[in-house]
């Protein structure tokens, strides 16, 4: 069977930490490889959920879009999803793309009365984001 | 052509290189490469000349490094700063030759039996670390940079343009390097140009990275060395002030500029040094603004590891942590729904 990525790697970099590190020979090998593990463990957590993540904050920023075309904004909804493409790279390009549009929409609204309840959506938006992508250390 | 010299590589072409300087016997007796987010490779030498013992740390340009800088303006700083009552290695040799060691280089000397971790400090220890940190910060606010020969390594900004020549500068970095659009910082960006401060009190020499861990001092006694002045350049010094109260610097003890004191203390001892007294809301745009620039060199970090040639597990993860934090940092400050963890107008 195939071996969970996550798993694997995370057990890569505890190996690698508790094995490798302390029988490396100068200061900074074992700073450099120490970092190395501490890489590969946050890649291993990223692996797992990265995708997730992301989906997540696509959802929330459809629906902040969704709001601002009720307001009148006219902000182009980017290409979505329909092609099936569930790759890290390909949910990272309509990522991208939908960052781009409330980096528009933020744009639009975060000097005007008329879209104040926009703005602060967006802003706990950004906020929620940032928490879901934090890096566990 | 020397892409990566081994530690034998740099030892023989040291050896070499000074004993001609010196017109000495040259012998490497001990050679270590020092790991951190420095923007060259940096290595730990200790010489036998004629017979007598000498450290010096060699600074060589790296392929990729946290921060693209010019070796000229870091050496230059050095230079015009060591005879001040800054502490600052002594710079010896700037050698833009590639063809020695592959890179330009520069070597300095040691400074002898200091250690830069603030975190091994008692109660005691910090506080007197803290009172010397900032002000050392608050003396070099107060020097006349064109007394010092500034103006020769540095172009010298407006009192009016320092905080928008800083601002263009970082936001450049962000778009040019960005490899995923990055919402946080384009709002603190567009918030910076919306609020640009007063003319700077006055034009100071700015360190451009002063925080804990860039400089070194004696467990027991003073700061012996203040390092790192790669982004030096001259401006508003309240850009030092900021950037040395960032929270990234005191992530697990926010309470604790720096790890060392209470900002309202810190902020007292530079004024009290500098003889400057800061404006709160001009302080409070340097403080985003700190957020935004450090924001910028952790992008460029992660670009750096992204497309570079030499994959270093720093910018990798330096670039994804930092940005993380920084990131959030920005959030606190700026956001109408922000709790202000770490301060701020509301």
């Amino acid at each position: 069977m195939i071996p969970y990525p996550s798993s694997g790697l995370k057990m890569l970099a505890d190996r690698v930490l508790g094995s490798v590190v302390p029988v490396l020979g100068s200061k900074f090998a074992m700073s450099d490889t120490a970092m190395l593990a501490m890489l590969m463990a946050a890649l291993a957590e990223e692996m797992e959920f990265g995708i997730a993540r992301r989906l997540t904050d696509i959802e929330s920023m459809k629906t902040l879009i969704a709001l601002a075309q009720v307001a009148g904004i006219d902000i182009p909804e980017p290409d979505s999803m329909e092609d099936n493409d569930y790759t890290l790279s390909r949910i990272n390009d309509i990522h991208d793309a939908y960052t781009c549009a409330v980096i528009s929409l933020h744009v639009e609204v975060e000097n005007s009365e008329d879209f104040s309840e926009i703005n602060r959506a967006i802003w706990q938006y950004l906020a929620a984001s940032a928490e879901r992508h934090k890096l566990p250390l | 052509m020397m892409t990566q010299p081994t530690l034998t590589d740099v030892s023989n072409v040291v050896a070499h290189y000074l004993g001609e300087k010196w017109q000495s016997v040259v012998e490497v007796s001990a050679i270590e490469r020092v790991f951190g987010g420095a923007s060259r490779e940096t290595y730990l030498i200790q010489l036998l000349v004629d017979g007598t013992t000498q450290g010096v740390v060699l600074r060589r340009d790296p392929p990729s490094s946290l921060i693209d800088t010019e070796r000229a303006l870091e050496y230059g700083a050095y230079s015009a700063i060591y005879p001040t009552s800054i502490p600052v290695p002594e710079p010896l040799f700037l050698e833009n030759d590639e063809s020695i060691l592959g890179a330009p280089f520069s070597i300095m000397s040691e400074v002898v039996n200091a250690i830069s971790a603030v975190a091994t400090l008692d109660e005691s220890g910090r506080n007197r670390i803290g009172e010397q940190k900032w002000r050392l910060l608050g003396d070099l606010a107060a020097m006349d940079p064109i007394a010092l020969g500034f103006e020769d390594i540095c172009r010298v900004p407006e009192l009016d343009r320092c905080a928008i020549e800083q601002l263009s500068y970082w936001r450049q970095v962000i778009e040019t390097d960005e490899i995923h659009p990055q919402p946080v910082a384009a709002a603190a960006l567009r918030w910076l140009e919306r609020n640009i401060p007063g003319p700077a009190l006055k034009l100071s020499v700015v360190h451009g990275d002063y925080r804990s861990g860039n400089f070194l001092f004696e467990p027991e006694g003073e700061i012996t060395g203040v390092l790192d002045w790669e982004m030096c350049h001259l401006g508003d010094p309240l850009e030092d002030l900021a950037w040395s109260l960032d929270p990234l610097w005191c992530w697990d003890t926010p309470q604790l500029a720096g790890n060392l004191l209470p900002h309202a203390t810190a902020i007292q001892i530079w004024e009290r040094a500098s003889g400057l007294i800061l404006n709160q809301k001009d302080f409070f745009w340097w403080r985003v603004f700190s957020a935004v620039k450090g924001l910028a060199i952790w992008v460029s970090s992660s670009e750096d590891f992204h497309n570079g040639a030499v994959k270093q597990s720093i910018l990798a993860y330096a670039g994804w942590a930092m940005t993380d934090r920084q990131s959030r940092i920005l959030l606190d400050y700026l956001s109408p729904l922000s709790q202000k963890q770490f301060g701020g107008p509301r």
